[in-house]
């Protein structure tokens, strides 16, 4: 890479962010997200802030959104997660309707850049809507535009629950390689493709995602805007040139599919994104829903079977997340959702998220790293190790493409 | 005379591990968690921190094998300077004084120009582009195995049994396949 093209991308200037909002197609909330990444991207810095400011900002918000008196008490660090700053507190307080509250809950909030640039106003919509359906955490407010934090932040209920098994997990990262074991598996594996089923049949259409683009079905919209999506964030944010994302790209583009349904997409459904009660095994919570957007389901089935997240069985098989034989995921799918699992679609979405996946790693994580724009520099630095087991799954697939 | 690299990283290691963390907020998980990332990022330093050169050798011999297979395929792909990359690229290889920044300024260079040859293929017809982008998939093989066999001690292999040892795949990458 050119130490020119090092710097645009360091700074970006309003040419070079007009020339890649020309060329790629995106949804219009995430152009404006993206947009707004690039514009900030030479004076933004990541401090980090303390808890009592954090504490602060949370009070100063609700000091004008709640008419009576609150208290916030035992603000504290939630570990965990590459992308977001976490912390959680304790609030004593009256809400619009019914009785008065003592609960603990979560400010979720963007550093200075992450490694998705993605709306908590969108999260906060969707959470919304899938309250009842879907166990998500409890949405309460949203900063959607960093008026009293630093950046946009979402307040809401701290669910119950861990994230991986309190024995047996193998890296420091939740959800890469998690074991579960047997009890839990047979437990979890239900819930997890149950979910995902319920999430995928919801009725979105009559629900209220404004901020949402819904692609047109019986078109290759969907596909073609999460391609370009990748590709323009690859241009963005990418440390170093790589062929084979070129090959990937071209292979993408002639072989968009149709969309046969719009659903609801998670956008990053796997192991270390759900939390459960380590005794019953019930899944208590589904969590980052950041990346979520309406469009193929493909997309999160595909995405879940990455080799990165799962880990073979004593019998050498592959387990999807750790939880379900890949062989049996398809089929218990489709029998909770109704929805048939499509190859040829699947096979694509499989290649774009690989591609998407060594995005995330070698531009964007590069990139945040590079610059200081994250409070985890550390744990974004050690994902690099995750891009060449994606490389290799992308190679493995276009190798084996017959539509050349 | 002594190198003390080596005795470098042991100290940065043992600092971190024995005095600072200790010494951090235990209700602040966040921040024990990355002192323990930080000490096991500088012990996969100091393990891999003697290949480095070798790794980066490695890499731009397996690259410049992809461009010369390229360029042999006559396409017209002048734009994307392959002849040239290469030539310095092999002209850099053949050199034992090499430098890590070099030959890692090197295998950058051969990859920019092979990513716009990939580019250019995408205009060219089905027949041809097909061909240049086989050539890079089938290329990239020793070039991902590598990585995977550099970055295994981070334990994100599903199978980490399945992959060539580090000596192995540094051989393969560096060598034309018999």
């Amino acid at each position: 890479m050119s130490k020119m093209d090092q710097q645009l991308r360091d700074a970006p200037t309003s040419e070079f962010i007009d020339r890649l909002r020309a060329r790629y197609q995106v949804e219009p909330e995430l152009d404006a997200m993206l947009t707004r990444k690039l514009a900030r991207r030479a004076g933004a810095r990541m401090v980090m802030p303390d808890l009592e400011t954090l504490a602060e900002c949370v009070r100063a918000m609700l000091r004008e959104t709640l008419d009576a008196p609150f208290e916030l008490t035992d603000p504290r660090w939630l570990s965990g997660g590459a992308s977001k700053l976490q912390m959680c507190f304790t609030l004593d307080w009256q809400p619009t309707a019914g009785p008065r509250r003592k609960a603990d809950l979560v400010v979720r909030m963007e550093p200075a850049e992450s490694l998705n640039a993605s709306s908590r106003q969108r999260e906060y919509d969707l959470l919304t809507a899938l309250a009842g359906t879907i166990p998500v955490p409890e949405t309460l407010w949203v900063d959607a535009e960093g008026r009293w934090f630093p950046e946009p932040a979402l307040i809401y209920g701290f669910s119950r629950g861990i994230g991986k098994p309190s024995l047996g997990s193998r890296t420091v990262v939740t959800g890469l390689g998690t074991e579960y074991g047997e009890r839990l598996r047979a437990l979890l594996a239900p819930q997890f493709v149950g979910l995902l089923g319920k999430l995928h049949a919801f009725p979105h259409e009559t629900a209220r995602l404004d901020s949402f683009s819904r692609p047109p079905v019986g078109t290759d919209q969907t596909a073609r805007w999460q391609l370009d999506r990748t590709r323009r964030v690859w241009a963005e944010d990418a440390g170093g040139p790589f062929p084979l994302m070129e090959v990937a790209a071209n292979w993408l583009e002639r072989n968009l599919p149709v969309l046969d349904v719009a659903s609801i997409v998670h956008g990053d459904y796997r192991a270390g994104n759900f939390l459960f009660d380590e005794d019953t095994g019930e899944i208590t919570a589904v969590l980052d829903w950041e990346r979520a957007y309406i469009g193929d389901r493909h997309r999160d089935l595909a995405w879940s079977s990455s080799r990165v997240v799962g880990h073979n069985d004593a019998d050498g098989s592959f387990l999807v997340c750790g939880l379900v034989p890949e062989d049996e995921f398809h089929a218990r799918y489709e029998a909770a959702s109704g929805l048939p699992v499509i190859p040829e679609t699947l096979r694509w979405y499989g290649i774009l998220n690989r591609f998407q996946q060594i995005q995330t790693v070698l531009g964007t994580a590069y990139r945040i790293v590079r610059l200081g724009l994250t409070h985890q520099t550390i744990l974004v630095t050690r994902l690099e190790a995750a891009a060449y087991i994606f490389a290799e799954e992308l190679r493995q697939a276009l190798a084996s493409d017959t539509k050349w | 005379m002594v190198d003390t690299t080596d005795n470098g990283f042991r100290a940065a290691i043992q600092s971190l591990r024995e005095v600072v963390l200790p010494a951090v907020d235990p209700t602040h998980p966040m921040a024990r968690e990355q002192i323990a990332l930080v000490i096991d990022w500088l012990e996969f330093q100091r393990l891999r921190n003697p290949q480095l050169a070798d790794r980066q050798r490695a890499e731009l011999a397996a690259n410049l094998r992809i461009a010369r297979a390229v360029d042999a395929l006559g396409l017209a792909l002048a734009e994307a300077d392959l002849p040239v990359t290469v030539a310095r690229g092999d002209a850099l290889l053949a050199a034992p004084a090499a430098t890590y920044p070099e030959l890692l300024a090197a295998r950058e260079a051969v990859e920019e120009a092979l990513s716009h040859a990939v580019l250019l293929a995408a205009a060219l017809p089905a027949e041809d582009r097909a061909a240049v982008e086989q050539l890079v998939i089938a290329g990239s093989a020793p070039v991902v195995a590598l990585q995977r066999a550099w970055f295994l001690p981070y334990g994100l292999e599903a199978d980490p049994a399945a992959i060539p040892s580090l000596a192995d795949a540094l051989v393969t990458a560096a060598e034309e396949p018999r």
